[in-house]
């Protein structure tokens, strides 16, 4: 039951960070190469103020998130001066500075060492510690932001974020702000994928910077990649596959050690396969280019 | 005041070259003002010193009053200035009627607190200009396009749209450069209609276009430009 709880909170955790991935690549049009870079701050604001500050996780979770605003606004600096391949790669330096950073930054982040000891959220008085109150806990997180893109995706602003994806050089004629749009989006984009990092955090109790590397950001782009981005139905599905796929090979009767990497040449397979036959992935209504 | 747009010894220089010499015009309210000339002769860079995509070495641009020269792309289009490509630009993943509401000038629900904070508002005054945007459609005969993904319409289509579009954003001033290239004499026809509709409204054209025939019938004043400088400038006396 508890190995179930546990495939739940990553599955949880994957889809706030798809769903995050999907506002900045699938609504935005912005191919970022560097989302776990907010997930990672998100992680380590929160196990920082946590471990070093002693304060509560939900003192961590407001700053964690401002500060991941304000790596938001960095990043929307960015999108407004170079477009398309330019700000891939621009985001692409981004997370290799980031990866730098927690690496070498051994005063603060503890480098290789990383961070142990995050304690775990309480809710009057009631402590979020196990893998189905964690369950419970990160299923709140996904119901709030599932419900704020039900609502979001219908508003006249997440219509300008997609026309400025589409043109932006078009929204600029009809006298409206690209760059606001764009820079809308990341911030909502940071937000969401901050939440993911402070839910992991207090759920694994330890991290390091191998969690927030260049492959974990092409992980993420790839799962909205496969299920689709511009909807909420693709990323969580992407989420899903890449989650549940390793179980599956597991009632297949493959030992642990064969389904790990089984399970990266499935995904790296479906990949190819998604982008020949459906390169809108599963559930996509907006074309990744 | 009838003048809308004023255009004064206005010169562009870049690596030696000069597209554009000492060019004056005014354009009054409610008028078409067609521009032709052969390639080369200082059109399209002419627009470009209008909207902002390019600073003029020397001249002045006044629009409604206001001096505009050397503005932003952005701000000459907040003043009121609209220009369409050759090409039309829609929002090809969205719908001919989100396409308009978001062609509006003036929709509060763009602003991420104002969504917060006015919500219902907001969904009111969206629905508004759903509305608006619908019967705009209706006007030209196109409400069977409505939702119709814009990315899946003709050419032809899409430039009648780009033409809503326009209207949606009630725009005063709209540069159009060749409106009329790559369409079918049906859709040219309705075009010009539109033009005129849309004049007779309240809206003032500038055009380049090379299809001259068809661009004298609809403009009130023509003005024809060679090497950078205004060769000659009528008025085609319908006003």
């Amino acid at each position: 039951m508890n190995y179930f709880l546990h495939i739940s909170v990553l599955l949880e955790i994957y889809i706030l960070l798809a769903l995050s991935a999907n506002q900045k690549v699938g609504l935005s049009g912005l191919l970022t190469l560097a989302q776990a870079v907010f997930y990672g701050v998100g992680a380590y604001v929160t196990a920082i103020i946590i471990t070093k500050l002693g304060f509560s996780y939900w003192l961590a979770l407001p700053v964690a998130l401002l500060t991941c605003v304000l790596a938001a606004l960095v990043f929307s600096f960015i999108a407004g001066k170079v477009r398309d391949l330019y700000f891939s790669l621009a985001t692409l330096a981004i997370q290799i500075i980031f990866f730098s950073v927690v690496y070498n930054w051994v005063s603060i982040t503890n480098g290789p060492y990383g961070i142990a000891g995050i304690s775990s959220p309480e809710i009057l008085g009631f402590k979020i510690n196990t893998p189905g109150s964690f369950a419970l806990f990160g299923g709140v997180w996904v119901i709030c932001v599932v419900l704020f893109y039900v609502w979001f995706l219908k508003t006249p602003l997440c219509r300008m974020i997609q026309a400025t994806r589409d043109d932006q050089i078009a929204v600029l004629s009809l006298g409206k702000d690209p760059n606001y749009y764009k820079r809308v989006s990341i911030i909502i984009s940071a937000v969401i994928a901050g939440v993911a990092g402070t839910l992991y955090a207090t759920y694994a109790t330890y991290i390091d910077p191998s969690s927030f590397t260049l492959d974990e950001s092409i992980l993420i782009l790839s799962i909205v990649l496969i299920g689709g981005a511009g909807g909420i139905i693709g990323p969580i599905s992407g989420a899903l596959i890449y989650i549940l796929l390793p179980e599956a090979l597991k009632f297949m009767q493959m030992p642990d050690s064969v389904a790990a990497n089984m399970r990266m040449i499935i995904f790296g397979l479906l990949l190819v396969l998604i982008v020949r036959f459906k390169p809108k992935g599963i559930f996509g209504k907006y074309l990744i280019q | 005041m009838n003048e809308i747009l004023r255009i004064e010894n206005l010169n562009k220089s870049f690596d030696g070259v000069t597209p554009v010499k000492d060019v004056s015009f005014s354009v009054k309210r409610q008028n078409i003002v067609l521009i032709t000339g052969e390639n080369g002769a200082g059109k399209t860079t002419l627009f470009n010193l209008v909207t902002g995509l390019e600073k003029p070495t020397k001249g002045k641009v006044h629009y409604d009053g206001h001096e505009i020269t050397g503005k932003s792309v952005l701000e000459i289009a907040k003043h009121g200035i609209i220009r369409l490509y050759q090409q039309p630009r829609l929002f090809k993943n969205l719908s001919v009627w989100e396409n308009l509401v978001s062609a509006a000038h003036e929709n509060a629900g763009n602003s991420f607190l104002n969504l917060v904070f006015r919500n219902r508002s907001v969904r009111s005054e969206d629905q508004k200009l759903k509305k608006k945007a619908i019967d705009l459609l209706r006007k030209f005969g196109l409400e069977e396009l409505g939702d119709q993904t814009a990315g899946e319409l003709s050419y032809g289509q899409q430039k009648l749209i780009s033409f809503c579009m326009i209207a949606m954003n009630g725009t005063k001033l709209a540069l159009l450069d060749e409106p009329f290239a790559g369409l079918n004499p049906q859709t040219i026809d309705r075009l010009s209609d539109m033009i005129v509709k849309m004049r007779d409204e309240e809206m003032t054209f500038v055009i380049i276009e090379h299809n001259l025939t068809r661009g004298l019938m609809i403009a009130d004043h023509h003005i024809e430009m060679k090497d950078g400088r205004i060769k000659t400038l009528n008025d085609l006396g319908k006003k």
